[in-house]
């Protein structure tokens, strides 16, 4: 008895506490709405924060849950106290989607909506961008990736450089595949694969690798002669294999891994210069060159040994 | 066919209005006393209480009786307050009894039954505050809580006041205790105050919210004198007359005064009000009241008696000053005034029309003799009493008496019984004169009737002298009269039972009887509504003698004028013979036609004996409607119409025609009709107008964006109205609606105003009219909303905090979703599309209606983050990914700027274990997007940690790193400085890499599909390879995962070439060595 009285005391000096309006229906205000303020906004709705007031807004559930919850440092959390600007929560194990966005673009419509645009330092500068395009198709379906770069021309205009496109498959020749590296410029490497210890260390696993050998696609052909084969085959026969592991970058030295597979191979510095890449790498191609070029000069010489030997 | 109701409609209204007017009182709620009862039995029958303590509201506790010496004051706990916070800061609150005044002491102190005395008081607190120390707050209502009257009127002066609670200290306490008259105890009293608390006001005043009974055991030395007090008990009343004669409920009385005097019991409320009908008298709530009522009229009175609690009692009577009506005829129907020439019966018919016949009694020679009747209420005023006394003895006297149900009594002088001739023939001897002259009978008069009774009247053919003879009865006119009235006519009756008689004026012999007697025929005009203004009677065709005819007229001025609906226009006289009698009637109020109501004398008021075959006349008489159209009549469907008493029919009206004039509009009926009755004109009226149908909100409604929206207390009330079109409607006959309907649904009849319920609602409505005319569908749409809606077109300032539901989490604003709201939040742009919307579960939608925790509709841009770096302190990220609702294991994407090409990336971290904790954001940079970065010389760099088998897989569609990967050249990084525990490989190594490639089995084949459950199947859609196979290839080109190296198979070819170089160079010096040994053996 003594509580369910004291219960409803409380109550009664809850309701007391303050002067209060209270609207048990529906409530229609036509004008602006200020709250917490009594000066004049001239948006629709006007929340001032208050230091006394964690939250200036909040959109709650049933149970209190903070839908739409705005904190009086501006942060703003979807179902969750905001530790970020932005801060979505989420249900990830229930195949729950924290964000959504719809404003990406109708293959063979332009490709001017962007996803995402991430700007600099609280501005609007130097955007990079994700874009998406849309098909009803299997192919053309792809995810976009910009990076800002001076082509772009102002510091406030979109990045226009598609680094990267994860595609499901282009129906144009010269773009059938499905990640698409596409830099600006002329860096070194377009693509470089490391590995968790070394920059470019690391190992792409794939069935092929082609390169685009159309005469189409070149310029300033002239055929290699038994002049480059003997090269190649001096090169070749002077190449000094060794065996090594990979240094491993720790801090801006390199130092032995021993965890790191023994591989063959060759030291940049002690290859010919016809196999060297840039950034003291040796090409792979510029290798496989050399011996097809060695091997037909050796084939050649072994010609002419089993002629000689004939005679 | 339908009649024109307007014209037929004024014959039913023929009654007694009657009107109830409300009575004051009604308000009081008597099943909360009931329940008052209920409470109070349970308490005192049930639980044997010997004490009671009943509270209203939740703030208040009794104290108790401590078992002591009950007579002494000081041993009643009263109450205390429970203040806020624990027990230790419980208070407690009484009034003083000395002075009244509201004394607080400890809990402690209440725990050890320090008493505060207090008298009898109803303890209120007021709604605008509270206050810790109560003081300010309370206030004392004093009343005599031994006066149920006092109770209940303190109780009606709470009305509307908000009152938090209320506490009744009174107890069930023998005599001598303050409390309490002596023996007695007031528990009933309280408990009735707090429910009739409950229904004062319909609705306003208190309700209780919490209402607790405590029963106190019965002590030893307590005893309960007295009865206990019935509540709800009505007051008793007396009702005298003048001189203290007792009026009892259901009598009749003469007097026009009445005395009735009030009294309640020692426990009741006092009286409130005594009243004789809308006479309402209140009191001043003293337990006996008196009211004397003067100069009453004759009538029906209700008196009524009104406690303050609201019981009442109530009785009737009548008041009647008149003596009754008597009309005494001998047993043939023959008039009596004195003398009975030719019978020894005496009839005595007689009527009181207030208040009733009692009895009828006679005396005389050799007779006494009563006929009693039965009085009550209400009164039989229109029944007439009929007595008849027979067997007379010739030549004697009697006096009867008449005695009304009020007492009133008409006595007669005394009557002589003359002759015992009888005879069943009316014998008439006109007085010599201009007007009736000539002799002899009148011969075969027949009388026909259902009725009791029937006058036949003869006069004059102008006033002047009449006489009827034949039974020793001559009356003669009043010289100078113009008008003879009815003193020449002759009643006759019969006595119950009554056969079929028949009332026929024939002229048999068709003879003219001259000048010398006038039959009277009335017409008695009906209108609906308005008076005739106009009527005239001839007999074109009166014939003096069988063959012959004469005309005349009577207009208004002869038969009288300006009578009101079912007033007769008065007598006309004809000398008989006649064959044909033409009547004219046209009713100048448009739009209505004339009734006729034509008869062969008969006398009002029993007019309306005459149903059946009425007068008979011996040749047909043309009667003649004519009134002016103005509502476009179908004249083809005008016909005269005879009603029977039940129906209209036009069976027996002959030669019926109707004209019509196209210039004046004047419609005339003309007919032959045999006898009399009432005739009608009557069309057939058309309708093909549809009802109309009006739609009303009764209640809260709002009209907002062209919306309307209902409050749920609101009703929805349909009218529909059938137009008049040409002057008739056929009157609604239904009006039907349904909500929400589907294309099937069946409309609803609509028989009160229909409740609604929440949500938004599509209600059609239609009616129909008695021709069949159905309305068209009409609709509405509203969306009914909860409770009562504040609604403001001014701007709403709001310095505190606004809450949109019952919430309380801090927020400035704050808004509640609710679960029959699909959208929380929506902020509509100047079209009212939703630009932000949060849905009921929690997703927001910005330009879109939601249907993921964030979702954001189309732009140019849909969603711009600013966190980008700018400087060598990358800290920022642009996006954190995390784990189902966590903060923990935070993948994310991170952006840098740079005003050059090289220096902006987009680099994607992966959360692992080496971060220092599951909280700490990701910090693996596995995916860097690139300019062109001077730190690793690629766009596109894959770095990740550890070691996997492949940093980068290329897959085609089908198998997994079965793709291909398209790039100009790969280069490895081959510098000294990235490499360490590097040996020279020898010449043995080139063997054995000669004699790897040597043994490669090189094949031709296609990769195999990787199907969705993980199983490689065999696939010729794959294109042929060319290559080896991982199992037959040797160590020094085997990778992890069951690749082969390229680099390491370009290493054993570059090495198995350099074998083979080194072997042929050898092959050849040895070559040469031969060679030169040939030569130089």
């Amino acid at each position: 008895m003594r509580r369910l009285l004291l219960a409803a005391l409380m109550s009664v000096l809850a309701a007391k506490a303050g002067a209060q309006t209270a609207v048990v229906g529906d409530a229609w205000i036509i004008g602006p709405v200020m709250v917490g303020t009594t000066t004049a906004a001239s948006s629709r709705l006007h929340v001032a924060a208050s230091s006394a007031t964690e939250a200036p807004f909040q959109v709650s559930g049933v149970d209190l849950t903070p839908f739409l919850r705005v904190a009086k440092d501006g942060k703003v959390g979807m179902s969750t106290y905001s530790a970020a600007n932005l801060d979505v929560n989420g249900a990830g194990d229930s195949s729950n989607t924290a964000l959504m966005l719809q404003s990406g673009n109708l293959y063979g419509s332009g490709t001017t909506r962007i996803q995402l645009a991430f700007g600099e330092n609280g501005t609007t500068n130097r955007r990079h961008a994700i874009k998406s395009v849309h098909s009803d198709s299997t192919t053309h379906n792809s995810l976009d990736f910009l990076i800002w770069s001076p082509d772009a021309g102002l510091a406030t205009s979109m990045a226009t450089m598609t680094v990267l496109s994860l595609v499901t498959i282009s129906s144009t020749a010269a773009i059938e595949a499905a990640v698409h590296v596409r830099p600006v410029g002329d860096p070194k490497h377009e693509l470089v694969v490391s590995d968790g210890s070394s920059t470019g260390g690391g190992t792409i696993h794939l069935a092929s690798q082609v390169s685009p050998s159309s005469r189409d696609w070149k310029r300033d052909i002239s055929y290699l002669g038994p002049a480059e084969e003997a090269a190649a085959y001096a090169n070749e026969r002077g190449l000094k294999h060794v065996s090594f592991r990979y240094a491993k970058l720790k801090g801006a030295r390199f130092v032995r891994n021993s965890r790191a597979p023994v591989r063959r191979g060759l030291i940049y510095e002690d290859s010919p210069a016809e196999v060297r890449g840039p950034g003291e790498t040796l090409s792979l191609d510029q290798r496989l060159l050399e011996t097809e070029l060695a091997f037909k000069a050796f084939a050649r010489k072994l010609e002419a040994a089993e002629r000689e030997a004939a005679q | 066919m339908r009649f024109n109701r307007l014209a037929s409609i004024a014959i039913l209204l023929i009654g007694t209005a009657h009107i109830l007017a409300p009575t004051a009182w009604a308000q009081f709620d008597k099943p909360n006393t009931e329940r008052g009862n209920a409470l109070l039995r349970e308490l005192d029958e049930v639980q044997s209480c010997k004490a009671c303590r009943v509270y209203l509201g939740h703030v208040s506790i009794l104290g108790n009786w401590n078992g002591s010496d009950a007579s002494n004051p000081e041993n009643y706990d009263v109450f205390h307050q429970q203040s806020r916070g624990n027990t230790t800061n419980w208070v407690i609150y009484g009034i003083e009894a000395t002075d009244n005044t509201l004394k607080k002491t400890s809990f402690k102190s209440f725990t050890e039954h320090n008493r505060i005395a207090f008298d009898n008081a109803i303890y209120r607190s007021y709604g605008g505050g509270w206050s810790p120390d109560g003081g300010a707050w309370w206030q004392a209502e004093r009343f005599d809580a031994n006066r149920r009257d006092q109770i209940v009127t303190k109780a009606i002066s709470f009305e509307g006041i908000n009152i938090e609670f209320l506490s009744f200290p009174f107890w069930k306490q023998p005599a001598a205790n303050m409390f309490v008259d002596t023996g007695t105890f007031r528990c009933d009293g309280t408990v009735e105050y707090i429910f009739e608390q409950a229904g004062v006001g319909s609705g306003r005043g208190l309700f209780p919210t919490y209402l607790e009974t405590c029963c106190i055991p019965s002590p030893a030395n307590y005893v309960v004198n007295g009865a206990m007090p019935q509540a709800g008990t009505a007051p008793s009343f007396t009702m005298t007359t003048t001189g203290g004669g007792t009026v009892t409920d259901g009598s009749a009385i003469s007097s026009t005064t009445v005395t009735i005097t009030a009294t309640e019991s020692a426990f009741g409320s006092g009286i409130y009000a005594i009243s004789l009908n809308s006479d309402v008298r209140t009191q001043g709530g003293a337990l006996t009241s008196t009211e004397t009522f003067s100069g009453l009229a004759d009538g029906s009175y209700t008196a009524t008696v009104v406690d303050l609690a609201g019981n009442q009692a109530s009785a009737v009577l009548i008041i009647s000053t008149s003596v009754p009506n008597t009309d005494t005829q001998d047993d043939k129907g023959g008039a009596i005034t004195d003398v009975i020439p030719s019978s020894r019966c005496i009839v005595i018919h007689s009527r009181d029309t207030v208040a009733g016949i009692a009895s009828i009694s006679i005396s005389g020679t050799g007779l006494s003799k009563t006929l009693n009747y039965s009085c009550g209420i209400p009164a039989k005023s229109t029944d007439v009493y009929s007595g008849a006394f027979c067997n007379l003895t010739e030549h004697s006297t009697y006096t009867y008496t008449v005695t009304s149900c009020s007492g009133k009594q008409t006595t007669s002088p005394e009557i002589t019984i003359a002759t015992s001739t009888k005879g069943g023939r009316i014998c008439v001897t006109a007085p010599a004169g201009t007007f009736c002259g000539g002799t002899g009978a009148l011969s075969d008069i027949q009388l026909r009737t259902y009725g009791t009774r029937m006058r036949v009247c003869l006069y004059t053919g102008s006033c002047g002298l009449c006489s009827i003879t034949g039974y020793d009865n001559v009356v003669t006119a009043p010289a100078g009269s113009t008008y003879c009235g009815d003193t020449c006519c002759r009643s006759v009756n019969w006595a119950p039972p009554l056969g079929y008689k028949t009332f026929t004026v024939s002229n048999t012999t068709d003879v003219s009887n001259g000048d010398s007697g006038y039959y009277r025929f009335s017409i008695t005009t009906t209108g609906s509504e308005g008076e005739v203004s106009m009527a005239t009677l001839s007999s074109p065709n009166f014939k003096m003698n069988p063959g012959e005819s004469t005309s005349g007229s009577i207009d208004v001025a002869q038969i009288g004028q300006g009578y009101s609906t079912d007033s007769s226009d008065g007598d006309v006289n004809v000398n008989s013979p006649f064959t044909r009698l033409h009547f004219s009637l046209r009713d100048l109020l448009e739009f209505l036609l004339p009734f006729a109501r034509i008869l062969l004398r008969a006398s009002s008021p029993y007019i309306y004996q005459y149903i059946g075959s009425d007068a008979v006349f011996n040749s047909t008489t043309t009667l003649t409607f004519s009134y002016v159209d103005a509502v476009n009549t179908d004249t083809t469907t005008v016909r005269i119409y005879l009603f029977d008493g039940v129906s209209w029919s036009s069976a027996g009206i002959t030669n019926q025609a109707i004209s019509y004039s196209t210039t004046t509009h004047l419609i005339t009926a003309f007919g032959s009709i045999d006898r009399t009755g009432l005739y009608a004109t009557l069309y057939q009226a058309q309708d093909s107008s549809a009802p109309i149908t009006t739609f009303d909100i009764q209640g809260s409604s709002f009209s907002f964006d062209g919306a309307v929206f209902v409050s749920t207390s609101s009703y929805l009330v349909l009218t529909a109205t059938d137009p008049v079109v040409g002057g008739f409607a056929s009157t609604v006959a239904s009006v039907t609606y349904r909500i929400d309907p589907t294309a099937e649904a069946a409309f609803l009849i609509y028989t009160t105003s229909i409740p609604v319920h929440l949500g938004t609602h599509i209600f059609e409505y239609r009616s129909l009219d008695y021709a069949g005319n159905t309305e068209a569908i009409k609709t509405s749409t509203f969306t009914v909303t909860a409770g009562t809606a504040l609604r403001t077109t001014n701007t709403a300032q709001v310095p505190g905090v606004l809450l949109n539901g019952f919430l309380g989490s801090g927020a400035k604003l704050e808004i509640e979703s609710q679960a029959q709201n699909s959208l929380t939040l929506l902020i509509s742009s100047v079209n009212r599309q939703g630009m932000v919307a949060v849905d009921n579960i929690g997703e927001v939608g910005i330009g879109v209606t939601p249907q993921t925790n964030l979702n954001i509709g189309q732009g140019s841009i849909a969603l711009q983050l600013r966190s980008g770096n700018s400087t060598s302190a990358v800290t920022s990220n642009q996006i954190a990914f995390a784990y189902n609702g966590d903060n923990s294991m935070r993948h994310l994407l991170r952006t840098e700027h740079s005003t050059a090409t090289h220096g902006n990336k987009l680099d994607f971290l992966v959360w692992n274990t080496g971060a220092a904790s599951t909280t700490t954001v990701a910090g693996l940079n596995v995916l860097s997007l690139q300019g062109i970065a001077s730190a690793s010389g690629g766009s596109f760099h894959v770095q990740p940690v550890g070691e996997p088998d492949a940093e980068v897989e290329v897959s085609n569609g089908l198998s997994t790193g079965g793709g291909t990967m398209q790039r100009l050249q790969v280069v490895s990084p081959s510098s000294r400085r990235f490499k360490t525990d590097i040996k020279d490989l020898r010449a043995k190594d080139e063997d054995r890499a000669l004699a790897d490639v040597a043994a490669l089995k090189h094949t031709r084949f296609r990769y195999k599909t990787r199907r969705k459950d993980g199983r490689l199947v065999e696939d010729p859609a794959q294109t042929l390879h060319t290559g080896l196979i991982y199992e037959e290839a040797p160590d020094s080109i085997r990778e992890g995962g069951e690749a082969l190296s390229t680099s390491e198979r370009l290493v054993n070819v570059e090495l198995a070439l350099k074998a083979s170089m080194r072997r042929l160079e050898e092959l050849q010096a040895r070559y040469e060595r031969l060679k030169a040994k040939r030569r130089n053996p």
